[in-house]
């Protein structure tokens, strides 16, 4: 009996010894680093074995952390409760025993647009199956042990959805999020680019070198794992100023003078402001929303608060001079509000995230791009100026009414019998055909589409109002107006209430910048060639259309 | 020449706006949500509070920059250039007449488009900017990181799942808006008929 304790007290001792015999150790030359600063680490594994390096945020994220009501309902619903760590590179000198290169479809691969050069090949480095992975390999993933991880990890790291809710990190030639790498020199793919391995297998020390994702929140502590074992830690050092919920390093001041541009172009061409806000912050800024929640979701809020501010100047007015057709402008914006509260922010918070949101914000680029192009024409600038002379002499009207007292008595709506379907009205002393229930059917629509992509939406009310209801630009502006001001109010409160918000910093600098804008811009518009600038600006929106819908393959 | 900007800009922000802000944000709770933390408000009603106070600030730089003045003063330049356009037809000379109408036309256009740009930045300064500034505060301040919403609600058709701060900070925002507006337009009527008393007190006097 005492023999045989025995043996197995010496033959404990021994698996004890043995596990710290293959303990792995590391160290790094600093226990701070700043984010997007290269990060070295040293340390040896046991002789003769490949180098499996972890390098991770050492707080894992469950989707149940997401503030985002449809970002943690789709991710609950896949992956459960499995937490993971938002940023995870695996760096190896064996690489193919976790990752392929391959060429694979990107870009629209289903839908309407799923096709060249909309579809295109990237070379990325496809992610093996849990399955495909040697079991010797298993043992080496850090913080990560069961399939379930590695399947949430593949997702965040190959999945469009998965890298802007979760890694947030740009991908490599617009393929996959870095996650598998290795030294540059042992397999020259652009992932790998300023990663370097030296490791001596018959010592087993090694020396890393990587640039981690650049936009890491200040303070997070990172854990290094080497060969299974957890070697160290070091926390994340501030690079500038940090947006916390835009999840960026960006100077304010900087966004600022951007907003400032925005704003003078915005009084300039009287357009394509809310386009340009949400470009500016896809792409200049790089908004990319808290960990969990798609940048999508942080961008759309920020737009709508601002395009708020436009439709509020000018709709007290018309208010105040009667010049709402009340008929028509109730259905019509109780229509768009519908559409943008009810509709437009739970289908877009679930269906358009970045990818989708950026492509078809594209292609509204263009179709107003197109626009601002065919206005610049001098045909189109003939015939506004006509347009212009109908609407100021209607104008004219109202002030003789006003001083006359009148203006009460003609603004009033007038009809005979009421249906929902189609009825006439007297307005200001002219006949139209109202039709309730199709501006109403237009609002949802319409509001559904503005609040979907954070925008006001005039660029569809007005060409709806004029060409589909056939009725003059006065009756139509103030109705437009009431329509942005519904898309604004109905889509930032059902975003507030879904538990998406802005960033409130970047909103302060971005309103601070297109005020700004918005007071020097009359000042220094008549200097400016205004035929050159709106021909620019169309050109830039047609830039931006290639680049959000990937046309050619450098932009990608 | 690019790098010497963003040093700039980096110095500037650090040493100016970052530095003046903080004790700003401090004094702030110290003066508003701090006493109502001490006598056991819950954090709901003193984020609904903020809302209210938020709207206060907004009314007064109505107030202070005197937007309403400005925006009648506009009107006023506008209706003053239709006028001139009334007397035109009276011209005999039918080119004068379009040179002079088209003219007109430009400079209405022009104070129009002004005026337009300048009631958006006052609009912004009025109403966005409290909110923004208001609300970047309260993400700012550690007493409102934890919970995710300050009012749970059970599970709804709506998918609503609660109010988050910057839902409540508008429950108390817009209705205290509304309900300062009216109290300041029923107190302006009340001034009004005041000075008009006093107006016609100090005439029948003059005219003893």
């Amino acid at each position: 009996m005492h023999k045989k304790i025995l043996t197995f007290l010496i033959l404990a001792i021994f698996c004890i010894a043995g596990t710290v015999s293959a303990q792995s150790e590391g160290s790094m030359d600093q226990k701070e680093y700043g984010a997007g600063q290269p990060v070295t680490i040293k340390g040896k594994i046991e002789p003769g074995q490949d180098l499996y390096l972890v390098l991770c945020t050492d707080q894992l994220f469950k989707p149940s952390d997401s503030n985002g009501a449809k970002e943690r309902e789709k991710l609950t619903k896949k992956f459960g409760d499995t937490g993971i760590p938002p940023i995870y590179y695996m760096v190896t000198t064996v690489p193919e025993k976790f990752a392929t290169p391959k060429g694979v479809a990107m870009g629209q691969t289903k839908g309407l647009f799923a096709f060249p050069p909309f579809k295109y090949i990237v070379r990325v480095n496809k992610i093996k199956k849990w399955e495909e992975i040697p079991d010797d390999a298993k043992a080496n993933l850090g913080p990560i042990s069961s399939k379930k991880q590695w399947d949430f990890l593949i997702f965040t790291h190959e999945k469009k959805f998965g890298i802007n809710t979760i890694t947030k990190e740009r991908p490599v030639g617009g393929g996959n999020a870095r996650m598998i790498l290795t030294d540059y020199n042992i397999q020259k793919e652009a992932w790998n680019e300023g990663v370097s391995i030296k490791h001596d297998k018959n010592t087993g020390e090694f020396t890393v070198t990587l640039t981690p994702y650049k936009n890491i929140a200040p303070g997070t502590k990172m854990a290094i794992w080497a060969n299974g074992s957890k070697i160290g830690t070091y926390v994340v050092k501030p690079a500038g100023f940090f947006f916390k919920t835009a999840n960026t390093y960006m100077n304010p001041l900087v966004v600022l003078l951007g907003a400032f541009l925005i704003g003078v172009l915005f009084v300039i061409m009287g357009a394509a402001g809310g386009l340009f806000t949400a470009a500016f912050q896809i792409t200049v800024l790089g908004t990319k929303g808290p960990i969990g929640i798609n940048a999508a979701n942080t961008v759309k809020p920020t737009n709508l608060f601002l395009t708020l501010c436009s439709p509020l100047t000018g709709l007290i007015t018309y208010f105040k001079e009667r010049r709402f057709a009340w008929p028509v402008a109730i259905f019509f914006a109780i229509g768009i509000f519908i559409g943008a509260f009810f509709i437009g922010p739970t289908f877009s918070a679930k269906y358009l995230p970045l990818k989708a949101y950026k492509f078809y914000l594209g292609i509204i680029c263009l179709v107003i791009g197109l626009k601002l192009f065919h206005e610049s024409l001098p045909s189109t600038i003939e015939k506004k100026k006509a347009l212009k002379a109908v609407v100021q002499k209607f104008n004219q009207a109202i002030a003789e009414a006003k001083k006359t007292g009148k203006a009460a008595e003609m603004g009033k709506v007038e009809f005979d019998k009421f249906n929902f379907i189609k009825f006439n009205m007297r307005f200001w002393g002219e006949t139209f055909v109202a039709r309730p229930l199709a501006m109403l059917l237009g609002g949802i629509i319409m509001g559904m589409i503005a609040a979907s992509f954070g925008v006001g939406g005039g660029f569809m009310f007005m060409p709806f109002m004029t060409s589909i209801m056939g009725y003059p630009m006065y009756l139509a502006v103030p109705i437009a107006l009431a329509g942005t001001f519904a898309t604004s109010c109905g889509g930032i409160a059902k975003y507030i209430l879904l538990g998406y918000s802005p960033d409130w910093l970047m909103a302060v600098c971005i309103a601070g910048g297109a005020i700004a804008g918005g007071m020097v811009g009359p000042k220094i518009q008549k200097k400016l060639p205004e035929i050159f600038l709106k021909r620019l600006l169309a050109l830039a929106l047609i830039i931006v259309f290639m680049k959000y819908t990937k046309l050619l393959w450098f932009m990608r | 020449m690019l790098q010497t900007l963003l040093d700039t800009l980096n110095w500037l922000w650090l040493n100016v706006v970052a530095a003046s802000a903080m004790p700003l944000g401090e004094g702030l709770y110290g003066l508003t949500i701090a006493p109502l933390s001490r006598i056991g408000v819950p954090p709901f009603f003193q984020v609904l509070f903020i809302g209210l106070l938020a709207a206060g600030v907004s009314v007064t730089i109505k107030r202070v920059l005197k937007i309403e003045e400005k925006e009648a003063l506009f009107q006023h330049r506008i209706s003053k250039k239709q006028e001139i356009q009334k007397y035109l037809p009276a011209l005999k000379d039918w080119k004068l007449k379009k040179v002079l109408l088209e003219a007109t036309d430009d400079e209405i256009d022009e104070i129009y488009n002004t005026y337009i740009a300048y009631k958006f930045s006052w609009f912004g300064m009025v109403y966005l900017l409290p909110i923004f500034l208001t609300l970047f505060w309260l993400d700012w301040l550690p007493d409102f990181r934890g919970p995710r919403f300050l009012l749970a609600f059970p599970e709804n058709s709506l998918g609503i799942p609660g109010l988050s701060v910057p839902a409540t900070f508008f429950l108390g925002y817009i209705p205290g808006l509304i309900l300062l507006n009216r109290l300041r337009k029923r107190l302006g009527r009340r001034q009004g008929a005041a000075s008009c008393k006093a107006m016609a007190g100090a005439a029948k006097r003059a005219d003893a």
